[in-house]
């Protein structure tokens, strides 16, 4: 005779749940369908109870559903229970699935793999303060130390009820006003602030929590002591790197574009934040959706480097914050 | 460009920032000559390849009566300021020349105290101390093996010890050869290491025809930016590249490899081992020296994408393709860029993610195609011709069940170039083709955008003017029985002058007309707003901003359309009182600078108020070039008293010790 002992891990569940699907996104008044597939391994027909529990991604409030979603499991078979719900209160909600049996005791529990989002559609894009005056720039880099707040809200869904992609995008609009100078053999960019008489520019840049590397590469903890400084070049150009020069992909001060040297491929654009799950650019080990969002509202800082090519002069600059989506 | 107009516009309204930097008067400028031209021309160029000496020599040709221009001026500064950064005793962070037994250590505490509502300024959070400390040696000489040392560590964050080193460093290098043991990042090519930090060995020999990288040891990468767990990566690679007829030529060929640890899935389940193989060539040819080269490079890539399932039979390979083609024309009638890359769905790079960088965008997007063109043409006759387009797709091969965007984008600016003294004319516009399929739920899967800017510029003694208007419309490509055309246009105009030597006033107003529908009623209706905006230069670096809007009309929202009428009044200062003190013998040097910043904005129809307020001080002692020592405080004040959420008081303080040796 032979005795066969599976691990704990191995061993077949009485009862298990399969799969189970539902709406990343529903209005407020709609009606909320779930559907879960429980397999029934027992030789005799198995009472399945399914407690649905939304947790509040905001508040960790948690909400079990009701009335519970309940069916009878024929031996060996696999049961499809469908169930619907309504009013529930607007919000983010990670989703779970615990499943008891006849008995009461709970023998499988599935998370849904993304969170519902129940709200109304909206997109809200406000910026303060609107007018900015960052008065006499001194001579090297300078952090205006007033924030930008930008606040924002976007609920929309595509057609499958999934994420819609959106940007919040920054670009100066300055081309019109920048004339350059007359008989220079480089045309210098437009971006940042243009002098009044149009000849000179002085680039802008900005910092924000979505820019540079973390502390474990990077040393500062932005989260923590807030915009890295200016004065330091491993922050403002980039990293250095061993052959000499810097990595100028990994600064924490990124410049601001012109709107006429973007092009339509969002690379070209300087993106606050966004959401683009068809777009793998965010994607990487840590960051698996590519989510690149920060909650609203969030601040941003600017910062201009007077340097001993700076003309003097008074500069303005158009500046737009920009929500879009394909 | 496919993007919702409501929302543009709403922030039309609310989010155009006019900025103001209040520096000092314009220095008049002469009028440039050919020759003078010529002579600047050639100082830019000479500039350009760091040849400082030379392009002093080519400024000091130019009359004295010019030397007043700002260009020269900032020429001069550029020059003279590399020269003087080359011949002066390098100090502090600025780099180490390689002397012998050279140090310089440099701690910086930082201390931040936060207090804000819920939801406001998320930034940042309100735990305490943080230290960061850098050594960095030199030894060696000039001509020879030199060795250099950098270590850097972190801690006392959190309110606990957390000390741990980010980066050490051990470099012995000659020239632009390198073999450096510890934390190294460098930028092989595009599908080597692209910048990422490797933890191990990194040889790179460098010579005129040669170069040559070897690369091995591990590559930390962590899953969240306070992660306890560094999870292990081993990279090895290495890259060869020849420069050849003069380095007309180049060609190089590399391979690399990225295994993650199995161990991984001890820490979360979650976690997929991988491994990872890049074979890449890459091709550099000048073809007319100076006027055209082209750039390729190509991969091909063999992925585990799951290690543990192999176990089982169940392996997940991955393999494809990735290349990019670039190439660069430069006449003197035309300038022409082109770029192809295209990215294969299956392709990975996993060496391309940066050790521990959570959320900044370096990921090669996989199942992709990029083109792009862009001419930039001399000026023909009275026309000056910019011509661009691109064309980006996701989803090449369509196997996701959701196909990505795609977007083809086309701009024409044209400028008309008149007689010196007439209104200056430009025109910018742009069509845009956005497919985005199965497409939002709450507007055309396809769309065609016609985005038009006009421009009319003329200075008149002090005076700026500025006439512009804009079109837009949007039209549905499907889906057009349940969707409908969108159309908005503007016109307006800014004047702006000085007034005497320390008061700057520019004067903005527009005119907005949109048609759209709103739950199937057609609105045609229009807002116009006027802006007035005063800066002062006070004393110092002192200065005053005072800004007015008044706006009324009917303004578009989100799902609708609604009246509005508000003043809005503005009102900033920013004061500052830098003082140095240098001893006569330029040895030592005390810098004192505080400064305060106040801006207060006013809505009269929302009761929005909100003041905010911001200072900050900055002591500098300096014993140059021996050591350093800094003192940043920092403080902020932010308050919406219409709005609980919406307040922020924050410090900042750090000290900082910089030294050298000897």
């Amino acid at each position: 005779m032979t005795f066969l002992f599976l691990p704990p891990a191995f061993a077949q569940k009485a009862l298990r749940i399969g799969s189970v699907s539902y709406d990343q996104h529903v209005h407020s008044t709609e009606l909320i369908k779930f559907t879960v597939a429980v397999k029934n391994n027992e030789a005799t027909t198995q009472f399945a109870e399914v407690d649905i529990t939304l947790t509040n991604v905001e508040t960790e409030q948690e909400l079990t559903l009701v009335p519970v979603l309940t069916g009878n499991v024929l031996a060996g078979q696999e049961s499809v229970l469908v169930t619907t719900y309504q009013n529930i209160p607007d919000g983010t909600y990670t989703v779970s699935f615990p499943l008891f049996d006849g008995d009461g005791v709970r023998v499988d529990r599935v998370t849904g793999s993304t969170p519902i989002h129940i709200g109304t559609e909206t997109e809200t894009l406000q910026v303060f303060p609107e007018v900015i005056h960052l008065g006499t720039l001194p001579p090297g880099r300078a952090m205006f130390p007033t924030p930008i707040e930008v606040r924002w809200a976007f609920y929309r869904f595509n057609r499958l009820r999934l994420d819609q992609p959106f940007y919040i995008r920054i670009y100066s609009d300055n081309a019109a006003r920048y004339r350059g100078v007359r008989g220079a053999l480089r045309r210098n960019s437009p971006a940042g602030l243009v002098s009044a008489d149009g000849r000179f520019a002085i680039p802008l840049k900005l910092w924000n929590l979505n820019y540079g590397p973390d502390m474990q590469e990077g040393g500062w903890d932005a989260a923590l002591a807030g915009p890295p400084p200016v004065d330091d070049d491993a922050f403002w150009i980039g990293p250095e790197l061993l052959e000499g020069g810097r990595n100028l992909g990994s600064a924490n001060w990124v410049r601001i574009p012109d709107l006429s040297e973007m092009t339509s491929d969002p690379v070209s654009w300087r993106r606050l934040i966004g959401q683009d799950p068809f777009d793998n650019r965010y994607v990487s080990d840590s960051n698996q959706t590519g989510d690149f969002t920060l909650k609203s509202p969030f601040t941003l800082y600017l910062a201009a480097e007077a340097g001993p090519t700076a003309v003097e002069g008074a500069y303005t600059a158009n500046l737009v914050v920009e929500l879009w989506d394909p | 460009m496919a993007r919702r107009s409501r929302s543009h516009l709403v922030f039309g309204l609310l989010g155009a920032l006019a900025m103001t930097a209040g520096l000092l008067t314009t220095a008049s400028a002469q009028e440039i000559t050919s020759q003078e031209t010529l002579s600047l021309g050639r100082a830019d160029q000479l500039l350009r390849q760091k040849a400082f000496d030379q392009a002093m020599e080519e400024l000091g040709r130019l009359p004295k009566e010019f030397h007043e221009d700002p260009l020269f001026r900032g020429h001069l500064g550029r020059a003279a300021g590399a020269l003087y950064r080359t011949a002066r005793r390098r100090t502090y962070r600025e780099g180490l020349a390689p002397f012998r037994g050279r140090a310089a250590a440099s701690v910086r505490v930082t201390h931040r105290k936060q207090d804000s509502g819920r939801n406001s300024d998320q930034t940042s959070d309100n735990r305490g101390w943080q230290i960061n400390e850098r050594l960095e040696t030199t030894l060696g000489r000039e001509g020879r093996i030199n060795a250099r040392f950098l270590q850097e560590a972190d801690g006392f964050k959190n309110g606990h010890r957390d000390l741990r080193y980010r980066t050490l460093l051990v470099d012995f290098f000659n020239g632009s050869s390198h073999l450096a043991l510890g934390d190294s990042a460098s930028y092989g090519s595009p599908y080597f290491l692209r910048g990422s930090r490797l933890r191990g060995a990194d040889l790179l020999l460098r010579g005129e025809t040669h170069e040559l990288q070897l690369v091995a040891g591990g590559y930390p990468f962590w899953l969240e930016s306070r992660d306890e767990y560094i999870y292990p990566r081993t990279v090895w690679g290495f890259r060869d590249k020849w420069n050849l007829m003069g380095e007309r030529v180049s060609l190089g060929a590399g391979l690399m490899q990225a295994r993650d640890s199995e161990k991984i899935r001890t820490i979360d389940t979650a976690n997929r081992p991988r491994d990872n193989v890049v074979y890449s060539l890459e091709q550099a040819v000048r073809l007319v020296p100076d006027v055209w080269w082209l750039k390729a490079y190509e991969a091909y890539s063999v992925t585990d994408d799951d290690l543990l399932e192999e176990r089982f039979g169940n392996a997940r390979k991955l393999k494809d393709t990735a290349f990019r083609l670039e190439s660069d024309l430069i006449q003197p009638f035309l300038r022409w860029r082109s770029r192809y890359e295209r990215t294969g769905p299956e392709f990975r790079l996993l060496t391309d993610i940066p050790s521990g960088s959570v959320v900044n965008a370096k990921g090669i997007t996989a199942d992709r195609e990029f083109i792009q063109q862009y001419l930039d043409l001399a000026p023909l006759g009275p026309l000056d011709l910019d011509l661009e387009a691109s064309w980006y797709r996701n989803s090449l091969d369509g196997r996701d069940n959701v196909e990505q965007t795609r977007q083809r984008w086309a701009t024409v600016e044209a400028g008309f170039l008149v007689p010196e003294g007439w209104p200056k004319p430009r025109v910018r516009g742009t069509a845009t083709e956005t497919l985005s399929s199965p497409g939002s739920a709450t507007r055309a899967s396809q769309t065609r955008t016609f985005d038009v800017r006009t421009d009319l510029t003329h200075r008149l003694g002090d005076w700026s003017l500025n006439g512009f208007g804009t079109f837009k419309a949007e039209h549905p490509l499907k889906d057009k029985t349940a969707f409908d055309e969108q159309t908005s246009w503007s016109a307006g105009s800014q004047i702006s002058r000085p007034l005497g030597k320390r008061l700057y006033w520019t004067s903005r107003y527009e005119f907005r007309f949109f048609d759209e529908v709103f739950d199937e009623t057609r609105i045609r209706d229009h807002s116009d707003e006027i802006n007035n905006n005063l800066s002062v230069r006070l004393w110092s670096t002192a200065s005053l901003g005072l800004h007015h809007s008044f706006l009324r009309g009917m303004l578009r929202g989100t799902a609708s359309a609604k009246k509005i009428e508000a003043n809005r009044h503005t009102g900033s200062a920013s004061l500052s009182w830098p003082y140095v003190w240098t001893r006569a013998d330029k040895r030592r040097r005390l810098t004192i600078h505080p400064s305060l910043a106040y801006y207060v904005s006013n809505v009269t129809n929302s009761l929005e108020r909100r003041p905010m307020a911001s200072g900050g001080l900055r002591l500098a002692y300096e014993a140059y070039p021996d050591w350093k020592l800094e003192l940043n405080g920092n403080f902020r004040w932010d308050d919406d008293g219409e709005a609980d959420e919406v307040r922020t008081e924050e410090s900042r303080v750090w000290l900082s010790f910089t030294t050298l040796w000897p």
